[in-house]
């Protein structure tokens, strides 16, 4: 704390304290000698009066010796000022930056947005400064003039650049900002530095401070809350999207940021058509998470978001996403026994259960040929080929199938009567496209008396987790025959058990090979060997086998907004662009490269190709809790102002540059010493002939 | 008879410096202003008859009585001067204080001035005590118009004193007088009240009738003094450095105490009391002596 004058001069005046010591010396003096007739009287009352008079009379004249301190003191203009500034500080020049806020949730509109007051506040302030300071602009969140901000400019540029600072789709970062604020304010050698922080106070935007901020004790950091009391905000904080061939999945996680209750409608777009709608109840400060289940009219690129009802903060209202419908899978169907009789036929029930719609509508394509003949197929051009009781006996099988699977194509292997143990285990399993060595048969197809079934299933796989929670009893499936696999647990990390049958051989193996995948399913792929094909399982199954491997299909990604997201783009195209949702185009020569341009939330395309990709907010900011004062103590350590009201903001600077006033203390004090002083003085006695007629009416009564 | 009250007033009397001439104007002022005349009480009044005897004076023969009855009847007479009275007058320093026109010694002068015409007047014999701090002047009773010349020259010729001591001049005068008579102090007091007060009552012992005047200043009672000051003693000539402002209430009371003291312990010792301020008109203070008179017969 430091105290100085703003008229020094009358200071002198203070000397005027010693005027009643002097007249008390005179006045004594001066006394004149009255001759009286005895004295008796007099010694008497001056020994019982003074020591009583005495005390007052020292009261008295310490109060008036006081009070024409205070009158001094008043006229001279005391100014207290309780840190930072000095004396000498006073009046020179200025270091001023101004943090602004410009965070999303900065758009928060009741009546005008917290953004737009804020910035008239940063006017203000810079206003406020004088030709010689310095005042520098720092952006929570950069929305261009780079080379305007976090340097010291004129106070008039400041205030041109100012108007025409926008919201950025990004959450604050208060931390990075002020320590940048004091890392520019560190090189500065004005004795007056202070730190204007407009903010929302919004809590997210203080989480990345890891530790305490000290600031210098020549610094004041001004805490200026640009944001509304008890906001609410609904948001849209995720999504989660499963595309299903030609069906898509969205799980859509709805926050509720608010004190209280709310209900709002949520709607999902494909292609901008509205696709469905529900309604949503959400507790206070709770979340829900509503799935939607869309079916795509055609395979390809889809583009859509899902919306919440607009409430005072639109921007978080939406979630962007863009996704790929893969379009007909192709598989190859290799039949080891084909039969007239279409239930001896190897492959009758996979084809019925594979495409059960038959076709144009059926979004399975199949072929089907024979084991001899399999080998002269374009295998490339099918996703999946499945070996259906296929004999193995000549080392072009493995030639050919394991270039296939290592590229990407996938492998399904059924056992049957045509299996030879030790040549699928020379051609297949020796050159790693069996998950694992085949042992023997085991069971007797015609005894169903005797029958395996499932026992264990990994549900958790993305094959069997439909079946899991629901009433369907996989127990009931009996397997008659079966061949015995062998299986070592240290073999997990390449190969994956999904199931075992009762006498504890696995039922159905998973192998990774290169970029494809071999499944193999230890009994026959019709009823030759168990009754699965004839359960309502057997289609799922299936299908679930496709849903897994067209996991691989490369869907559009989501990013977050200002990431920079490397991209690749095939060697073959020259000039890349890519138009942001605004309609920004920007366009590169590169094959690899990062793209910074993700300010907005939407949809972008990417040319050629018009490949597409999803921008979204990262909702931190959707929580429009404040941090409170006591949070922002242990972040900050320093001389903190907290100013809750935009007009608040130059009176607790000027009380902070020039200090607190206090000759209007003074005056009340000192009209409070003249009340005193006049009543010790008089204590209230009447004059001296009312007390002359009081005391003598006191002794007729007597 | 307007123009005798007047010089009732001190203020006025104090202009007038012939004494024989104030008490002369106080007295008949006063007494005009009575409706019975007071002449009238001092004729030689009869008595009662008592048969001669031998010895016995003959001009007392009443001798209308003899040619009525033939026998010889002495005549009596009351008394006509039978009261000696004497005036003790204080003039210690303190009695020449005055805050207006009079000291309360000069009031005092006034006061024997006017007691001791007015005695003569009626044939008492009167003395007087002029005193300070021992007897500074000492007239015995008498009842002439040359006696009362010698009193008023003798209050005339009187100047300030020492301090006091009344009570040493009331016992010194009590073994000396040997008949009954009438003790008039005029004093301010100021001494020990309790010496005081037994020099009193050694009068009484002696079965004189005591009169006091205790003659106060009007400055002395309401102590209206506002500025700062020094105050010297009159008699001691001590200083004293008082705001009288601050001490005044104090004052009043230790005044008051003082002079109920002696308004208590001479009404308890059979002592008329009388509290005269110099302000006060003389007719007052006689009537006080007419009534003390009165009673003695």
């Amino acid at each position: 704390m430091s105290i100085f004058f703003l008229n020094p001069v009358f200071l002198f005046g203070m000397l005027s304290g010693i005027i009643p010591i002097v007249i008390h010396m005179v006045s004594n003096r001066k006394t004149e000698t009255v001759q009286f007739s005895t004295l008796r009287f007099l010694k008497l009352s001056h020994l019982r009066t003074m020591t009583r008079l005495k005390l007052r009379q020292i009261v008295l004249l310490l109060l008036r010796i006081l009070i024409l301190i205070l009158i001094s003191l008043a006229i001279s203009g005391p100014v207290v000022k309780f840190s930072g500034f000095s004396f000498f500080g006073k009046g020179k020049a200025v270091s001023a930056i101004i943090i602004l806020d410009n965070s999303y949730s900065m758009a928060y509109r009741r009546e005008d947005t917290p953004f737009i007051k804020a910035k008239g506040a940063a006017i203000q302030i810079s206003k406020s400064t004088k030709r010689s300071d310095e005042v520098a602009l720092i952006l929570t969140n950069s929305t261009g003039y780079q080379d305007s901000l976090g340097v010291f400019l004129d106070r008039s540029k400041i205030q041109d650049i100012l108007p025409n600072i926008s919201l950025s789709n990004d959450y604050a970062d208060i931390g990075t900002a002020l320590t940048e604020a004091i890392k520019i304010l560190s090189k500065s050698a004005g004795p007056n530095k202070e730190i204007y922080l407009i903010t929302d106070l919004q809590k997210a935007s203080w989480n990345n401070i890891k530790s305490s901020i000290n600031l210098a004790s020549d610094v004041h950091l001004y805490l200026v809350n640009a944001g509304k009391e008890n906001s609410s905000n609904t948001a849209i904080t995720d999504v989660k999207l499963k595309v299903q061939r030609m069906s898509l999945h969205a799980n859509a996680e709805i926050n509720n940021f608010s004190g209280y209750a709310t209900k709002t409608n949520v709607c999902i777009y494909i292609d901008n058509m509205k696709k469905q709608e529900q309604a949503a109840y959400i507790d206070a400060n709770s979340k829900i998470i509503l799935n939607f289940s869309v079916d795509m009219d055609k395979p390809g690129l889809h583009h859509g978001y899902i919306s919440v009802e607009h409430d005072g903060l639109n921007i978080d209202n939406r979630y962007f996403f863009a996704v790929n419908v893969a379009p007909v899978f192709p598989v190859l169907l290799v039949n080891g026994h084909k039969s007239v009789f279409a239930y001896l036929d190897e492959c009758f029930y996979l084809r019925s259960a594979l495409s059960p719609s038959k076709g144009s509508l059926s979004s399975i394509k199949i072929d089907e040929t024979t084991a001899e003949s399999f080998l002269s197929e374009k295998l490339d051009k099918y996703s999946l080929v499945i070996l259906a009781n296929v004999k193995v006996n000549s080392q072009s099988i493995p030639d050919t199938l394991k270039p296939y699977v290592s590229k990407g194509g996938n492998l399904l292997i059924f056992m049957g009567d045509n299996i030879n143990v030790s040549d699928y285990n020379r051609f297949l399993y020796e050159k790693e496209l069996l998950p694992s060595k085949l042992l023997m048969p085991m069971g007797d197809e015609d005894d169903h008396s005797n029958f395996f079934t499932f026992a264990k299933v990994r549900y958790k796989n993305e094959i069997f987790d439909i079946f899991e929670g629901t009433n369907v009893n996989l127990s009931r499936i009996h397997f008659y025959k079966i061949y015995a696999v062998q299986y070592d647990p240290a073999m997990e990390k390449s190969t994956k058990v999904l199931s075992w049958y009762t006498n504890g051989y696995p039922m159905f193996l998973e192998k990774q090979l290169g970029k494809g995948r071999i499944f193999l399913f230890t009994s026959s792929p019709n009823i030759s060997w168990n009754d699965f094909p004839i359960h309502s399982t057997y289609l799922p199954f299936l299908h679930q086998i496709i849903y897994s491997l067209e996991r691989d299909t490369t869907q559009p990604q989501s990013y977050l907004v200002n990431s920079a997201p490397r991209l690749e783009i095939s060697p073959d195209v020259e000039k890349v662009s890519i138009i942001s949702p605004d309609g920004t185009l920007w366009q590169t020569t590169d094959d690899t490269f990062s793209y910074t341009n993700t300010k907005t939330p939407g949809i972008y395309q990417i040319n050629p190709g018009k490949t597409l990709f999803a921008v979204n907010l990262d909702t931190k900011e959707s929580d429009l809790s404040k941090i409170d004062k006591n949070e922002i103590g242990e972040y900050i350590k320093g001389n903190l102002n907290f100013i809750s009201a935009f007009d608040e903001i130059i009176p607790s600077m000027r009380r902070t540059r020039e200090g607190v006033r206090l000759s209007n203390p003074l005056l009340f004090l000192l009209i409070l010493l003249l009340l005193i002083e006049g009543i010790v003085a008089n204590r209230f006695i009447p004059s001296y002939a009312e007390r002359k007629k009081m005391f003598m009416s006191a002794r007729t009564v007597k | 008879m307007q123009s005798y009250r007047r010089f009732l007033d001190p203020k006025v009397i104090a202009k007038i410096s012939n004494l024989n001439l104030v008490a002369k104007l106080v007295v008949e002022g006063f007494i005009s202003g009575l409706h019975k005349s007071p002449y009238q009480g001092f004729s030689v009044e009869f008595s009662e008859h008592k048969e001669y005897s031998p010895g016995d004076d003959l001009k007392h023969v009443d001798w209308k009585a003899y040619g009525k009855t033939d026998k010889f009847y002495i005549k009596r007479y009351e008394e006509e001067t039978n009261l000696k009275a004497y005036i003790l007058l204080d003039a210690s320093n303190s009695m020449f204080f005055k805050s207006g026109h009079v000291s309360k010694y000069e009031y005092g002068c006034f006061l024997a001035a006017s007691l001791a015409y007015l005695m003569i007047k009626q044939r008492d014999s009167v003395g007087l005590v002029v005193f300070d701090e021992k007897i500074r002047n000492y007239i015995p009773p008498k009842c002439s118009r040359g006696h009362l010349k010698n009193i008023l020259q003798t209050l005339d010729k009187t100047s300030s004193g020492q301090e006091t001591n009344i009570s040493k001049t009331c016992h010194d005068l009590a073994e000396t007088i040997k008949r009954r008579g009438l003790i008039i102090l005029i004093s301010d007091l100021f001494d020990d009240a309790e010496s005081v007060i037994k020099g009193l009552k050694h009068f009484r012992h002696k079965k004189h009738e005591v009169i006091v005047f205790h003659i106060l200043d009007k400055y002395e009672t309401t102590f209206p003094y506002e500025k700062p000051a020094v105050f010297q003693d009159l008699e001691t000539k001590k200083t004293l450095s008082v705001n009288p402002k601050l001490i005044r209430e104090e004052y009043w009371a230790e005044m008051d105490n003082f002079t109920n003291r002696y308004k208590r312990d001479c009404s308890e010792g059979m002592i008329d009391y009388v509290k005269v301020d110099t302000s006060m008109p003389l007719d007052v203070v006689l009537c006080s002596y007419l009534s003390k008179r009165a009673r003695l017969g």
